[in-house]
């Protein structure tokens, strides 16, 4: 095996996982599990934003890489392929290129089908209305309402924005069409179909895994991340609170 | 009551879906949903005491996710994330929201304390069960391993 190669595979790695949003200390514990299944010494060092990886070669040199994260997205599955990928990795150690085959193999499994998640979308809005004490028929404009926000949020990431505006116009949507809902049919409770509707775009998980980056002592990755879930969550209530003020007075 | 538990595991659920959770570990995410929220709202109807019943809640979903992470082999995060959704005071946010607009200030900052506390009490609650089961761990594997290096 040599050093470059195991380079490449842990790089690889470490960049899906950062990519679909694990935690700092998941990668870095990764990382260092792939390179001693090979038995080379290793330390990495990962950031929200790049991972740097050292090898250390027999004779005792180093090798080290280094690559920059631009965009994240969450993606549990490829998450959880990858964490399982390397732990197989303790058991047997198979050549090089097939551990990297493997790896690009899970960095394309598809997510589900673009009306499979519109559809989740639309019952996740139905089912947090009612939750909150919302009548049947408020669940049912949140889950119009809530199939029309993600289809404008996917719209917007095709086209290649970011984050936050995303969660701005999501925000300015639905505050819009359920005070229009609410006045075309006033027996509606327009407060609860925001609510329902802006429910799954609030911040979970950049919030869980501040707590546990800040649990293994990542305080870098933690405060950053923490501060990712404070600005998504402003931004989010900004867009509510333009449509609020348009569309109370 | 039963209807709310219902929405609790389908809200998780569909979340988890967005989320690319895919088989037999969505089912479960769910569950971990429906557990939280159970807890909660019996314990908020008992007690009237909002922030320790979210806290109660959210160690209901830490405890869930952190066994069920073991059993099926996979990251802990892939059962709390979606079962911390139901919990996250979103009715406290937006009334926050709306009292900024109406320029009621003081009431504004009652609900923001509201919503603070609701988020701390989630993460506290997840933060104290991983802790406990890090250590755990942690003493196992000090035990099988007695003389490491």
């Amino acid at each position: 095996m040599q050093t470059t190669e195991l380079m490449n595979i842990a790089l690889k790695a470490g960049e899906i996982m950062l990519t679909s949003g694990a935690e700092i200390y998941r990668v870095e514990e990764t990382i260092v599990r792939i390179c001693n299944s090979y038995d080379f010494k290793c330390e990495s060092f990962v950031l929200p934003t790049g991972i740097f990886i050292s090898i250390e070669n027999e004779d005792g040199s180093r090798n080290t890489g280094f690559r920059r994260i631009h965009n994240r997205k969450v993606d549990l599955n490829r998450i959880d392929s990858v964490n399982s990928l390397s732990r197989s990795l303790q058991a047997i150690q198979p050549v090089c290129k097939t551990v990297l085959m493997k790896l690009i193999e899970i960095n394309e499994i598809r997510q589900y089908s673009f009306h499979a998640r519109i559809a989740a979308t639309a019952l996740g809005s139905f089912s947090f209305t009612l939750l909150f004490q919302g009548s049947f028929y408020d669940g049912i404009a949140a889950l119009f309402i809530g199939s029309v926000s993600y289809l404008s949020r996917e719209i917007l990431a095709r086209m290649g924005s970011f984050h936050f505006l995303e969660n701005f116009i999501t925000g300015i949507i639905a505050g819009f069409l359920s005070i229009a809902a609410y006045r075309l049919y006033p027996s509606l409770n327009e407060y609860k179909i925001i609510i329902g509707s802006i429910m799954l775009y609030l911040p979970g998980v950049s919030i869980t895994n501040s707590i546990k980056d800040a649990l293994y002592g990542d305080l870098v990755a933690s405060l950053t991340r923490l501060g990712e879930a404070v600005l998504l969550v402003t931004v989010l209530a900004a867009g509510v609170g333009i449509a609020l003020s348009f569309g109370v007075r | 009551m039963i209807l709310n538990i219902i929405m609790a595991y389908v809200g998780s659920l569909a979340s988890g879906l967005t989320f690319n959770i895919k088989g037999r570990k969505l089912v479960f995410a769910g569950f971990s949903g429906m557990f939280g929220f159970f807890l909660f709202s019996t314990l908020f109807r008992i007690t009237d005491h909002l922030i320790l019943s979210i806290f109660a809640g959210a160690v209901a979903v830490g405890l869930y996710s952190e066994t069920a992470a073991r059993l099926l082999k996979s990251p802990s995060t892939v059962f709390s994330i979606p079962g911390i959704l139901p919990l996250v005071p979103g009715v406290a946010t937006y009334e926050m929201i709306q009292y900024l607009m109406n320029n009621q200030l003081i009431q504004a900052i009652g609900k923001m304390i509201e919503a603070l506390s609701g988020a701390g009490a989630i993460s506290f609650g997840i933060l104290l069960v991983t802790a406990v089961f890090r250590v755990m761990s942690k003493v196992r594997r000090a035990r099988r391993k007695p003389d490491v290096r």
